[in-house]
């Protein structure tokens, strides 16, 4: 019985529609505007940061509201390529079926074309785990306990009283109210 | 070729046995744009966008899904509409505007076939990692 266990489930590669053992891709969705958008994001755990392209079709017409966020950053690609990041609060947030965050501030940016990557920001608050199945040449990702994270990411929104998630900040706060 | 600036992707696809072949009854309401009849058929949206290389598609939320053999899974929705010219950015918009009105919660699903997309290195560094 699988108590408080979410899969990540793996999504073709968004590029190609092909299956690699190599590459881990899940499908994520979220508002803007209640306009619900689905997005095939890479699991990356050496990505330090959540990042989805404003060059997807999908989030074109959202770019102009995003890019006067005043909520700034910057990271770098492997290259050393800085990247402007804008960070824009989504609702609805879909990781899993079972994981939904209501409201939370992801990062966007025009650098990266219309890629998207899960970066440890947001993996990092949950136990999640890659495991390989037996006797297969593949392995899923799971997040365990989700409920117990979930209760605590709330905990921690309400003892910083903002009415959504930043994956950056929240690990910071106090779990007490 | 290219229309008002825009490059318009050549349809290498024949369109009408990729519906054929998914069970998909549609009527033509645009060029380029497709209306679906039997819209309670589940339909692999993944697989439906493989074969079609180009497009968006406007779908409900997930109703179930295909797991492979070998690992992953394939979406499976109701399609609303379909826009195979995804270099209209507007079209794709439009559409989802109307298959809101029409059925409530829509997704807006966009693919586009890019072999170099295979083998990539996709990475971010804060600042003061690299």
């Amino acid at each position: 019985m699988d108590t408080g266990r979410s899969e990540l489930e793996k999504a073709a590669n968004p590029a190609t529609k092909a299956f690699n053992r190599e590459s881990y891709f899940t499908k994520i969705s979220f508002d803007i505007s209640n306009k619900t958008v689905k997005i095939t994001a890479k699991i990356d755990t050496g990505a330090t940061y959540t990042v989805i392209g404003l060059e997807h079709k999908g989030l074109i017409r959202f770019k102009d509201q995003i890019q006067k966020s005043s909520m700034r950053g910057i990271a770098y690609d492997a290259s050393g390529t800085e990247l402007k990041l804008y960070g824009y609060v989504v609702e609805n947030f879909r990781l899993t079926d079972e994981i939904i965050l209501d409201k939370i501030k992801l990062f966007f940016s025009e650098d990266i074309g219309s890629k998207a990557l899960l970066g440890m920001d947001i993996l990092s608050l949950f136990d999640f785990q890659y495991l390989k199945e037996k006797r297969q040449n593949y392995g899923t990702f799971w997040i365990n306990n989700y409920d117990e994270a979930l209760k605590d990411l709330q905990a921690r929104r309400l003892n910083k009283d903002t009415d959504y998630i930043d994956p950056i900040l929240i690990a910071d706060v106090e779990d007490r109210v | 070729m290219c229309e008002s600036g825009r490059v318009v992707r050549m349809e290498k696809v024949d369109v009408d046995k990729v519906f054929k072949e998914y069970g998909l009854e549609v009527q033509q309401v645009e060029p380029s744009v497709y209306k679906v009849l039997n819209t309670e058929k589940e339909i692999s949206v993944d697989e439906l966008q493989k074969d079609l290389e180009y497009c968006v598609l406007l779908t409900s939320e997930r109703k179930g899904k295909k797991r492979l053999s070998t690992g992953g899974c394939y979406t499976l929705a109701y399609i609303y509409y379909i826009v195979t010219d995804v270099d209209n950015i507007e079209l794709g918009y439009k559409y989802d505007n109307i298959a809101s009105q029409e059925f409530g919660k829509v997704i807006y699903d966009s693919y586009e076939y890019d072999p170099k997309g295979e083998c990539t290195i996709d990475t971010i560094y804060a600042r003061g990692e690299i």
